[in-house]
C-alpha cells in the first residue's frame, strides 16, 4: 500500500489525571475508511480529538503528509491541520443558514465564486437543496448530520474523522443515512476515520476496523478477519455475544458438549479457550441437548438463551423458519469451522 | 481543552472585586469603628421600628405579587382571551415604574385632601370618604411594591407554567383529577420553585427600596441607612445599619438561589411542545382581559395617570434638564462598563476554570446588596484609598475620590454587575465549546471564531444587559443619595427631594421622564425574552 495518509505512534494522553489513550498506533490511507469499536470510555473520541488537533498529546506522535502534527511537546492547532470533523451533536453554527454554515471553512482558501460553486455542488450531493437557507433548528435529525457532513467536506480534507455520526438517529434513518454517508465519502476520496460503539455500524462502513478498549488499540484489521479471528475474548466481544468454551488439550483434541473437537498442533495439557459465535450453532438430532430460557426476535432470525446439560448458559441464534418456545428443549450442534481458537 | 489566556480570570476577578469589595468593606468597618452614640441611640428608639416595617412591608408585597403574578403568568401561559399576546408583555410594563413614583402617585390620590376624598367629603359624606383606605404606612408600601414588582414573579411564573409537559396534567386528568385537583396537586406544586424565585426578587427590591418607604412613612432599614449617613453622618453606623439590613436582603437572596436549585428539578425534560391554550369565550374572555389589565392600571396607569395630571397643571420644577443629562450620563457609562464587566465574568465562567467561576459568582453576590449597602461600602472603600494615597503623596492627594461620580458608578456597578452577568451567561451559554472546536477544524483563528461566531450569538444578550442595567440605574434613589457629587442632582434625586417636601406638582415631571426613559428599554428586554421563552 501507499504510504499513508496519517500515522498515530505511541499516542498517550490523560484527563483530569486519568490515563485516556495507553500507546496508542494507527495508520491512515486515502481513499480508505477506518472504523474505531470500542466501549464508551475506551478513548475512542480522544483519539479522534487528538488527530483533530483538539487535544494535545503527552507522548508520542502524530504525523500527516511528513509533517509532524503532534510530537508530546509541539501540537499543531487544529485551523492549521484542516481535518474534517463531523462531531457527535453537529456542532451547527445555529446563527448561520445551512448555505453560510458549509461555506464557513471555505472563506480564504476559495474565491467568493469558487466558495458558491462549491457550496451549490455539495448541498446537490446532500441532497438538501431546499434547505440552503433554513437554520440549523428547523432542522431534522437527519438533515442535520448531512448540514455536517457537507461542512467537514467543503474544504476538501484529507482526512476526515467522525465521531459517533449517527446515533443520534433512529434506526430506520440511519442506515439510510449511513449508505448515503459513506457514499459520500468515498466519492470525496478522502481518507476517513469513524468512532463508534455499534458493532454493526463498524461493520457496515469500514474496510478496516480497530477494536479500541481501555485506551489501547487491541486488534486491527479486516472486517471479516477481525470478527473470524478474535486475539482475545474482549476483542471477540466488542463484535457481538460469543459463548466461549475452556478445556484441556488431551491427545490433540479437547472434550465439549457437543463431542471431542480436534485440536491440531496443541501441546497435550495446554489450556484453550474455543469461541463460539451464536450462528455458530445449529439444531440437529445429534446435537447436545439445551433448555431455552428466553426468545428474542431480531432481524429475522431468533436468538436464544439456553442451559446447557452441563448448566453452561450459551447464546444461539437460529433461522426463524421453526419458531422455538420457552422451555421448550431442543438439540443443538456445532459448526466446527465456524469456531475460533485461543490460547492462553 | 488547552488552558484558557489570562483574560476570563482577569476579568472575572474585576467583577468579584467590584461587586464583593462594597460589601467587605462595610463589614469590615461595622466591626473596627468604635461605637457611637447615635447607633446606642438608635437602637433604644428607631431600630425595632426598622425591622419591623421591613417585614411587614416585605411579607405584603410578597404575599401580593405573588398573587398577582401566578395568576396573570398562568393564565397568559395557558389560556387564549382577547388582547392576550399584548398582555404577555404589557403585563411586565409596571417593572419601569419606580416604586416611588408609584408612591407619589397612590398617595396624592388616595390621602385625605385627594381628588377620592375631596369630593365625598364637599358633599358631606366625611364617614365614608374615612373609610376608603390610603396607601400609606407599612402596608401602602407593600401594595404598591406588590404592583410594581409583581411582573419579576409574573415573567418567571408565565415561562416555569408554559415550559411544563402538558402530558403531566394530562396524566392527571386521565387519573381522575378535576381540574382544580390538578392546578393545586400537579401544576403549582411543580412551578413552586420558580415561584419562590420570583418572590424573592420581590423581597430583595421592597428590602433594598428607599423612596417609596420614605415617602410613604413606613421607614425600613434602608432608610436608616440613607438617615445614619445623610442625616448623622456617620459611616461607621451606617455601616452597621448596613450590615443588618444586608443580613435581611442575603435572606431573600438564599431563598432565590435554593429555589433556582431546585428548579431544575422540576423542569421536565423530553417534548418540549407548546401545550394547546385553553380558548375563553364570553364572558369568561372578558372577566380574563380585565384580570390582566388590572395590574397593569395599578402599577403604571393610575399612579402615572395622576402624576402626569399634576404635572400639566402645575408649575415645573428646576433643574429637570440638568437631572436629565446627569441621569442618562450615568446611566449610560454603567450600562456599557456593566454589560463589558458582565460579559467578561461570563467568560470566566465558560473557561470552567475554578477560580473564573468563583469570582464570577462572587459578583453575582452584590445584587443582593441594596443600593445603601453598595454605597456605604464604596464610600469606605474610597476613603481608605484616598488616606492610602494621601500618605503615600505625603499631602492631600489631588483627586478628591470620594463623592465624585466614579465612587457612584463603582456603587452601582457592584449593585448591578449581576443584571448584567446573567444575560451575557445565558447568551454565552449557547455559544459551546463544541462550537469553538468546529470552527477550529474548519480554519477559523481565535479572531474569526470571536467575530463570527461569538459575538453575533452573544450581542442580543449583552445588550438585554446593558438595557437591564440603564433602566435600574435611570430608576436607582438610595446610593445616589448618599454618594451624588455636589449638585449633581440626578432624576431620581429631584423627583424624590421635591416630594420630600410635599411638592408633587414639581416631583411629577421628573418622575415621568424618568419612567419614558425606561419603558423603551423594558419593551425591548420583555420583548425579547418573550420571544426567548416561545421559541
Amino acid at each position: 500500500m501507499s504510504q499513508p495518509v496519517l500515522s498515530v505512534r505511541g499516542a498517550e494522553k490523560s484527563l483530569g489525571g486519568n490515563p485516556i489513550l495507553k500507546g496508542v498506533d494507527l495508520d491512515l490511507y486515502c481513499g480508505q475508511v477506518c472504523a474505531v469499536l470500542g466501549p464508551s470510555g475506551a478513548g475512542k473520541s480522544t483519539l479522534l480529538r487528538s488527530i483533530a488537533g483538539l487535544e494535545a498529546l503527552e507522548a508520542g506522535s502524530i504525523i500527516s503528509g511528513g509533517q509532524s502534527w503532534d510530537d508530546g511537546k509541539h501540537s499543531t492547532p487544529a485551523e492549521q491541520r484542516r481535518v474534517g470533523v463531523v462531531f457527535q451533536d453537529y456542532a451547527l453554527f445555529p446563527h448561520l443558514t445551512v448555505e453560510k454554515n458549509i461555506a464557513f471553512g471555505l472563506k480564504g482558501s476559495l474565491a467568493k465564486d469558487a466558495a458558491r460553486e462549491r457550496v451549490a455542488e455539495l448541498i446537490g450531493q446532500a441532497e438538501i437543496s431546499a434547505l440552503a437557507q433554513s437554520y440549523p433548528h428547523e432542522l431534522s435529525g437527519g438533515e442535520q448530520q448531512r448540514v455536517a457532513l457537507a461542512r467537514a467536506l467543503a474544504p476538501r480534507p484529507d482526512i476526515i474523522l467522525l465521531d459517533e455520526p449517527f446515533s443520534s438517529l433512529d434506526r430506520r434513518l440511519r442506515a439510510d443515512l449511513r449508505e448515503q454517508t459513506m457514499k459520500v465519502i468515498r466519492e470525496a476520496g478522502a481518507a476517513a476515520l469513524i468512532v463508534t460503539h455499534d458493532a454493526d455500524e463498524a461493520f457496515e462502513t469500514a474496510d478496516k476496523l480497530l477494536l479500541m478498549e481501555d485506551g489501547r488499540i487491541i486488534q486491527s484489521g479486516s472486517p471479516a478477519d477481525v470478527y473470524c479471528h478474535p486475539v482475545s475474548i474482549s476483542s471477540a466481544r466488542l463484535l457481538g455475544d460469543i459463548n466461549v468454551v475452556t478445556g484441556t488439550v488431551d491427545r490433540a483434541r479437547i472434550a465439549t458438549l457437543f463431542g471431542e473437537i480436534a485440536i491440531p498442533d496443541m501441546q497435550d495439557g495446554s489450556s484453550v479457550n474455543l469461541l463460539v459465535r451464536p450462528e455458530a450453532l445449529r439444531e440437529s438430532e445429534t446435537g447436545a441437548e439445551f433448555t431455552v430460557e428466553d426468545i428474542r426476535i431480531r432481524q429475522g432470525r431468533q436468538r436464544l438463551r439456553a442451559t446447557a446439560s452441563d448448566g453452561g448458559r450459551w447464546i444461539a441464534e437460529l433461522p426463524l423458519a421453526h419458531p422455538i418456545k420457552k422451555g421448550e428443549t431442543l438439540r443443538l450442534a456445532l459448526d466446527e469451522t465456524a469456531i475460533s481458537l485461543l490460547t492462553d | 481543552m488547552r488552558a484558557p489566556g489570562p483574560g476570563p480570570a482577569v476579568f472575572g476577578s474585576l467583577a468579584a472585586l467590584v461587586a464583593a469589595g462594597p460589601i467587605l468593606a462595610v463589614a469590615w468597618i461595622a466591626l473596627t469603628a468604635p461605637w457611637g452614640d447615635y447607633l446606642l441611640h438608635l437602637l433604644q428608639t428607631r431600630l425595632t421600628g426598622y425591622v419591623l416595617n421591613t417585614l411587614i412591608v416585605t411579607s405584603t408585597a410578597m404575599v401580593l405579587a405573588g398573587g398577582i403574578g401566578t395568576m396573570a403568568g398562568w393564565m397568559i401561559a395557558r389560556l387564549d382571551f382577547p388582547g392576550r399576546h399584548i398582555f404577555a408583555w404589557a403585563l411586565a410594563l409596571p417593572l419601569a415604574v419606580p416604586a416611588y413614583v408609584a408612591a407619589y402617585g397612590w398617595l396624592d390620590l388616595t390621602q385625605a385632601a385627594g381628588p377620592l376624598q375631596t369630593p365625598l367629603r364637599e358633599a358631606g359624606l366625611t364617614g365614608l370618604a374615612d373609610l376608603l383606605p390610603v396607601v400609606r404606612g407599612p402596608l401602602g408600601a407593600g401594595f404598591v411594591f406588590a404592583v410594581t414588582l409583581y411582573p419579576y414573579v409574573y415573567l418567571i411564573a408565565r415561562q416555569a407554567f408554559s415550559e411544563l409537559h402538558p402530558d403531566m396534567q394530562n396524566a392527571a386528568r386521565t387519573l381522575g383529577a378535576s381540574r382544580w385537583q390538578t392546578l393545586t396537586g400537579i401544576t403549582l406544586p411543580l412551578v413552586r420553585p420558580a415561584l419562590a424565585a420570583g418572590l424573592a426578587l420581590v423581597a430583595m427590591e421592597s428590602i433594598a427600596d428607599f423612596g417609596a418607604v420614605a415617602h410613604l412613612g413606613a421607614p425600613t432599614l434602608t432608610v436608616g441607612v440613607v438617615r445614619a449617613w445623610a442625616g448623622a453622618g456617620s459611616v461607621a453606623d451606617a455601616a452597621r445599619l448596613a450590615v443588618v439590613l444586608a443580613l435581611f436582603a442575603y435572606l431573600a437572596f438564599a431563598l432565590e438561589r435554593q429555589s433556582r436549585a431546585r428548579a431544575r428539578f422540576g423542569q421536565t425534560s423530553g417534548g418540549r411542545r407548546q401545550p394547546r391554550l385553553i380558548r375563553l369565550t364570553g364572558a369568561k374572555s372578558i372577566i380574563a382581559s380585565l384580570a390582566c389589565l388590572l395590574p397593569i392600571l395599578f402599577g403604571l396607569a393610575v399612579p402615572l395617570g395622576r402624576l402626569l395630571y399634576l404635572a400639566m397643571t402645575e408649575p415645573a420644577a428646576r433643574g429637570v434638564m440638568d437631572g436629565l443629562t446627569n441621569s442618562l450620563a450615568l446611566a449610560s457609562v454603567t450600562a456599557i462598563l456593566a454589560a463589558l464587566l458582565g460579559l467578561g465574568a461570563a467568560y470566566a465562567i465558560r473557561s470552567g476554570t475554578a477560580f473564573g467561576v468563583l469570582s464570577a459568582r462572587l459578583a453575582s453576590l452584590g445584587y443582593a446588596a441594596p443600593g445603601a449597602v453598595a454605597a456605604v461600602g464604596a464610600l469606605v472603600l474610597f476613603a481608605g484609598l484616598q488616606a492610602l494615597l494621601d500618605s503615600l503623596w505625603g499631602g492631600r492627594f489631588p483627586v478628591l475620590l470620594t463623592a465624585t461620580a466614579g465612587a457612584l458608578v463603582f456603587a452601582y456597578l457592584s449593585r448591578f454587575a449581576a443584571v448584567a452577568i446573567a444575560p451575557a451567561e445565558t447568551a454565552l451559554a449557547q455559544v459551546t465549546h463544541r462550537l469553538d472546536e468546529a470552527a477550529k477544524t474548519l480554519g477559523a483563528r481565535r479572531r474569526r471564531i470571536a467575530a463570527e461566531i461569538h459575538w453575533p450569538l452573544i450581542l442580543g444578550g449583552v445588550g438585554i444587559a446593558a438595557l437591564m442595567v440603564f433602566v435600574e440605574v435611570m430608576k436607582e434613589l438610595p446610593a445616589t443619595m448618599i454618594l451624588r457629587p455636589f449638585n449633581t442632582d440626578t432624576l431620581a434625586v429631584i423627583a424624590h427631594n421635591y416630594a420630600a417636601d410635599e411638592r408633587l406638582g414639581q416631583a411629577a415631571l421628573p418622575s415621568l421622564i424618568i419612567v419614558l426613559a425606561t419603558i423603551p428599554a423594558m419593551i425591548l428586554a420583555a420583548r425579547s425574552l418573550t420571544r426567548g421563552a416561545s421559541r
